[in-house]
């Protein structure tokens, strides 16, 4: 019983559990790291494929590379009657952006 | 005080400090990785929105040079001089010029008033309408549109009260006068002359300007 006591209050071996604790957190910090890193990744991914899928809509709508669907524009004076005006809408395969021309 | 000193000098627990140090370092620079990341895949939501206003206000440009462009009228003014002859004073009526031959895309009798006022040389006011153009899934384009004394029209286009992406479509007109007409009767005594004079005014496609403003 006295050598266990004794034992316990000793400070021999104290360094060696410091050591194994602290190896402890750095190892967490280091997944912490890891995985932080590896989701910015992915949003980057992410976000480079949108932006990729962006710019191809804007020359499908602004060259009118994209199929043609028909419209009516309403153009209205103020304090008047609307006019509507046949139009050909050019929109991306997302449906993200729409652009039109008069027909002919 | 020897105790807080000795304290303060001794290396107990050093790892563990430097084990949180590290780790506080890590979660620093992750969390700027991911801030990063996160702030780059915001703007596009912003882009695009700022990508089909430009697309509403350019499309508006052009179908309202398209618009404008096929507008054409004949302006006509007769007058009427009578010579009673033998000392009498002869006498002239005119009602001034009248636009006839209109053909207006907008049908609006504001455009037949203004350019009636500018024929006859007089102010024109109001010179200004405003057009709303709308389309489904695409931004409402506000048209302020200006007529000139010289038959020129300004179109001002823009999107939201904040006026983005401001463009300018300015219409030159071409104008061409007729020959003009005159007629003389003779019915007792008294001698009538009747001028007509006209000229038409039209405006081309070509002849037309699309300007970005400011925004």
């Amino acid at each position: 019983m006295k050598k266990s006591v004794s034992r316990l209050l000793s400070r021999a071996g104290e360094s060696f559990s410091e050591v194994l604790v602290a190896i402890l957190i750095v190892a967490m910090a280091a997944l912490l790291l890891a995985s932080m890193v590896s989701a910015s990744g992915s949003i980057d991914r992410a976000t480079r494929e949108e932006d990729e899928a962006f710019y191809e809509a804007i020359s499908e709508v602004e060259e009118g590379n994209a199929a043609p669907v028909p419209g009516t524009i309403t153009v209205k004076p103020d304090g008047g009657s609307a006019i509507n005006i046949d139009v050909d809408v050019y929109k991306d395969v997302d449906g993200m952006l729409s652009a039109y021309r008069v027909k002919g | 005080m020897r105790r807080v000193w000795g304290k303060l000098k001794s290396s107990a627990g050093a790892s563990i400090l430097f084990a949180i140090l590290v780790f506080m370092l890590c979660i620093l620079a992750g969390t700027a990785a991911l801030t990063a990341a996160a702030a780059n895949s915001g703007r596009y939501t912003h882009l695009k929105a700022e990508q089909q206003k430009y697309l509403a206000v350019s499309s508006a440009a052009k179908l309202m040079r398209n618009q404008l462009a096929k507008n054409n009228f004949t302006a006509t003014k007769v007058t009427t001089t009578t010579d009673p002859g033998s000392g009498g004073t002869p006498s002239t009526t005119s009602d001034g010029y009248k636009i006839s031959d209109e053909n207006f895309t907008f049908s609006d009798s504001w455009f037949t008033d203004c350019f009636e006022k500018a024929a006859n040389g007089e102010s024109i006011s109001p010179n200004q309408k405003t057009f709303t153009i709308t389309l489904d899934d695409v931004p409402d384009v506000t048209a302020d549109v200006t007529v000139s004394a010289n038959y020129q029209v300004t179109v001002e286009l823009y999107v939201g009260t904040e006026k983005d992406n401001l463009t300018n479509l300015t219409l030159v007109p071409t104008r061409e006068n007729l020959p003009t007409e005159t007629v003389r009767a003779e019915s007792g005594g008294n001698v009538t002359t009747t001028t007509t004079q006209k000229f038409t005014v039209t405006w081309q496609e070509e002849n037309a300007v699309i300007s970005q403003g400011r925004n």
